[in-house]
């Protein structure tokens, strides 16, 4: 049967409606591509489907993020709640599309439905129930006839799947179609652009939000550093009185020494002074008469003897409250809270307590300066003196110069420790106030001394510094403020 | 023999969604009807039935390799004869896709998917079209 | 014999078309307009509309040869209870014989054919969305009358049952 040719009047109509309908695509492309809103393009699309090209019922599905699951997020048409509706990938025409990511038309589809389900009802009725799935609704209309589905994809990715439905029996056209799957390819694009920049928006807005509670942050950071450091500083505390002690420790065989000196003595005369007064006693005893006393050479003698001893007693005693005295300046356990002392007689209370290590050979030489009292904690400043000098009689190896400056400058005043020994080379003097750094030898310091200087010092508000030239000898630098604020 | 073609105006009733009638005759002689829910255009020479539950059209088939169809356009009083000689049976590519995607979708929906399975798309050479108007009721 | 419950299913079915075969083995699909069961629930006579296939006799003539397959509804042994129209439509049996007589149809035929056409119209109207137009021509007055005597029956439910053959 021959086929009926167009004519010229059908071929303009299909002319002119092919022209609109590329008229209006072009118009909802530009619309879609317009905004960056979901719910705007959203709205376009379907509003284009419903309102331009006459399909009522319409969704847009997005894969979530398992990608096992479709939810719709616009739909128009459908009475009741579609909103959120899921439908799983591979379950009916819109889960079937996503899982082929193909195009997909149908229609019919309630006598296919009818079909299947009569196949369903024979295998119950014949007990193979057990073959069958659960039905699962999908979301859309309940009695769909003809349906158009199309995967949203970007480049090979699939984001969602777009859904046009009918109630009536006509088919969707191969046009119709065309037009759907026109719409929606741009829909898909529309809506990734548009979820990217949202996603852009909430991060810029999350980083606008830290932005705001950086302060409260850094406010708790700083009060949780505050009391990390108010705990190491309780711990240098503890250092300082350790290392105080291991000081003390070594000090203790030198200060024996002194104070067995002048206990010797007295220990000495007490023999003498028993003897001397014995004869006193035997010569007064003896003689008759003061005359006879006068003359008495043995008893002049014996009462010189005693004189003396009294002279070397009073010279013992002296040494031994000058030393403990010093002890006691040294330690100044009663004096933990800060107060206006005088430097120099720090420095005075440990050369004496080292007197038994410099006098084997060890010459020093003061020049102080015109101090005055500075604001400290006197028994930690104490401490440094003892450890530079220490290390400076070290230095010497018992045999040099050990010379101390002391000068006032501007607000603070400068204190030098200057030996005449070994000297310390480049290396070791770039980690020298490093904790647990010693070149003693082990067993021998703490490792502790320099790094405790360092930090009492600096908890002083001042500095301390070492130049040292090998051969030549070290020279250490404080700096302290008068009254540190 | 001639190469027979489908005409474009058939493509449209063949996915109209209304069922075909198979007829198959087995090598002894004995017809068979049946009817079946969807014929798939596959080219303009060409057309392809399911392989799934009609076990006596495919055994008549594999011993007699022809086949009519009747495809009906109730709204324009007509209907479509189509005479066929069974060509190859495909259970994959891009025809067999087409028609498993189309079977997924209602089987799922409705708890089938297990059952409701294509096993092989029948593709089938087109030997006669016939077209039968019967006009509207006098 | 045809069950008697089959025969109730036949009153009340819907669709109906044949198959025969030529002297090539080439089948042939033919509408089936409406049937009757023969009194003796042996026989059932086919009617077919006025543009019947011009093939149909030369087959029959030739080898005999005839498939009829009907279509029902809830009237069938296997209609659900309470009935389902969804699906209950899909109830399907093929009766297969030889040609024994044929006739012009009568007006009892074309009553009989006017009553599937009617219901026809009840079940896929809504279904398919066919018009009324469209129903009543295919259900036009009949003009062939064809009895065979049915030889064998088989269950052509869509199904695991399929193709399971009837005791007669």
């Amino acid at each position: 049967m021959a086929k009926k040719q167009p004519t010229a009047e059908d071929l303009a109509a299909e002319l002119d409606q092919k022209s609109a309908e590329i008229r209006i695509l072009q118009r909802v492309s530009s619309a879609i591509n317009a905004t960056l809103d979901l719910e705007e393009i959203y709205g376009i699309v379907l509003g284009t489907m419903d309102e331009i090209f006459g399909f009522h019922h319409s969704l847009i599905l997005l894969l979530d993020e398992s990608g096992e699951t479709l939810t719709v997020v616009a739909s128009r048409g459908y009475e009741g709640q579609t909103l959120g509706g899921q439908v799983r990938v591979g379950t009916g025409l819109i889960g079937v599309v996503a899982k082929k990511r193909r195009l997909m038309r149908l229609s019919n589809l309630g006598s296919q439905r009818g079909y299947i389900a009569a196949i369903r009802k024979q295998m119950e009725e014949a007990g193979r129930s057990g073959e069958l799935e659960e039905a699962a609704p999908v979301p859309g209309l309940p009695n769909v006839e003809s349906q158009i589905g199309i995967p949203l994809l970007i480049k090979d990715n699939l984001i969602g799947v777009f859904s046009v439905e009918s109630a009536e029996q006509k088919m969707f056209s191969d046009r119709e179609e065309t037009l759907v799957a026109i719409v929606a390819n741009q829909a898909a694009s529309a809506i990734h652009n548009a979820r990217l920049y949202r996603a852009e928006e909430q991060r810029r807005q999350e980083l606008a939000e830290l932005n705001e509670t950086l302060e409260d942050r850094v406010r708790a950071r700083t009060a949780e550093l505050e009391r990390a450091n108010r705990e190491l500083r309780d711990m240098q505390t503890q250092l300082v009185q350790t290392e105080k002690m291991a000081s003390l420790g070594m000090l203790v065989a030198g200060v024996a020494h002194e104070i067995n000196t002048p206990i010797g003595a007295i220990a000495a005369n007490t023999d003498l002074v028993r003897r001397a007064t014995e004869i006193v006693r035997q010569r007064i005893e003896d003689k008759g008469s003061l005359a006879e006393l006068a003359g008495d050479s043995r008893l002049r003698q014996a009462v010189e003897t005693l004189r003396q001893a009294s002279q070397t007693e009073q010279l013992a005693c002296e040494r031994v409250t000058s030393i403990v005295k010093s002890l006691r300046n040294f330690a100044r356990l009663d004096e933990s809270e800060e107060k206006l002392v005088d430097l120099h007689e720090g420095i005075e209370s440990t050369l004496t307590l080292l007197r038994h290590e410099l006098k084997k050979g060890v010459e020093v030489v003061k020049h102080y300066g015109d101090l005055p009292q500075v604001l400290c904690f006197p028994s930690q400043l104490n401490q440094v003196f003892m450890n530079l000098l220490n290390n400076a009689i070290s230095a010497t190896g018992g045999k040099g110069t050990i010379t101390i400056t002391t000068a006032r400058d501007g607000d603070g005043v400068v204190l030098r420790f200057a030996d005449t020994g070994g000297g310390i080379s480049p290396q070791n003097l770039k980690r020298i106030f490093d904790p647990g750094f010693t070149t003693k030898g082990v067993g021998v310091g703490t490792g502790l001394g320099l790094s405790i200087c360092y930090r009492i010092i600096q908890h002083h508000q001042g500095t301390i510094e070492v130049s040292s030239e090998v051969d030549k000898g070290t020279e250490f630098t404080l700096r302290l403020p008068i009254q540190p604020h | 023999m001639g190469e027979v073609r489908l005409p474009d105006e058939i493509r449209p009733v063949m996915e109209n969604g209304i069922p075909a009638q198979v007829g198959t005759c087995s090598a002894d002689g004995t017809p068979n009807a049946t009817d079946i829910s969807r014929v798939y255009y596959v080219d303009s020479e060409h057309l392809a039935l399911s392989n799934q539950f009609f076990s006596k059209t495919i055994r008549n088939i594999r011993e007699n390799p022809r086949a009519c169809v009747n495809l009906n356009d109730l709204e324009a009083f007509t209907c479509w004869v189509v005479h066929l000689e069974f060509d190859r049976s495909e259970t994959d590519g891009p025809i067999f896709d087409a028609m498993d995607m189309q079977i997924e979708a209602i089987a799922s929906m409705t708890g089938m998917s297990n059952v409701f399975k294509l096993k092989a798309a029948d593709i089938y050479r087109v030997t006669s079209v016939e077209k039968i108007e019967y006009g509207p009721a006098s | 014999m045809i069950p008697e419950e089959i025969v109730t299913f036949l009153e009340g079915a819907t669709v109906g078309f044949a198959a025969t075969r030529d002297a090539h083995l080439v089948p042939h699909i033919h509408f089936v307009a409406g049937w009757i069961v023969g009194d003796d629930r042996k026989t059932i006579t086919c009617f077919f509309p006025p543009n019947y296939s011009k093939v149909l006799m030369p087959s029959l003539q030739d080898n005999g040869q005839f498939a009829l397959t009907v279509l029902g509804s809830t009237s069938g042994p296997k209609a659900s209870k309470p009935p389902r129209p969804d699906v209950d439509f899909h109830e399907c049996y093929q009766f297969k014989g030889d040609y024994a007589t044929s006739r012009l149809a009568n007006a009892a035929d074309a009553a009989v054919v006017e009553r599937k056409g009617e219901s026809f119209r009840k079940l896929f109207v809504p279904l398919f969305g066919f018009s009324e137009e469209a129903c009543a021509a295919r259900f036009k007055k009949p003009a062939l009358a064809m009895t065979f005597p049915v030889r064998d029956i088989f269950d052509q439910t869509p199904g695991p049952g399929a193709g399971r053959r009837v005791e007669t």
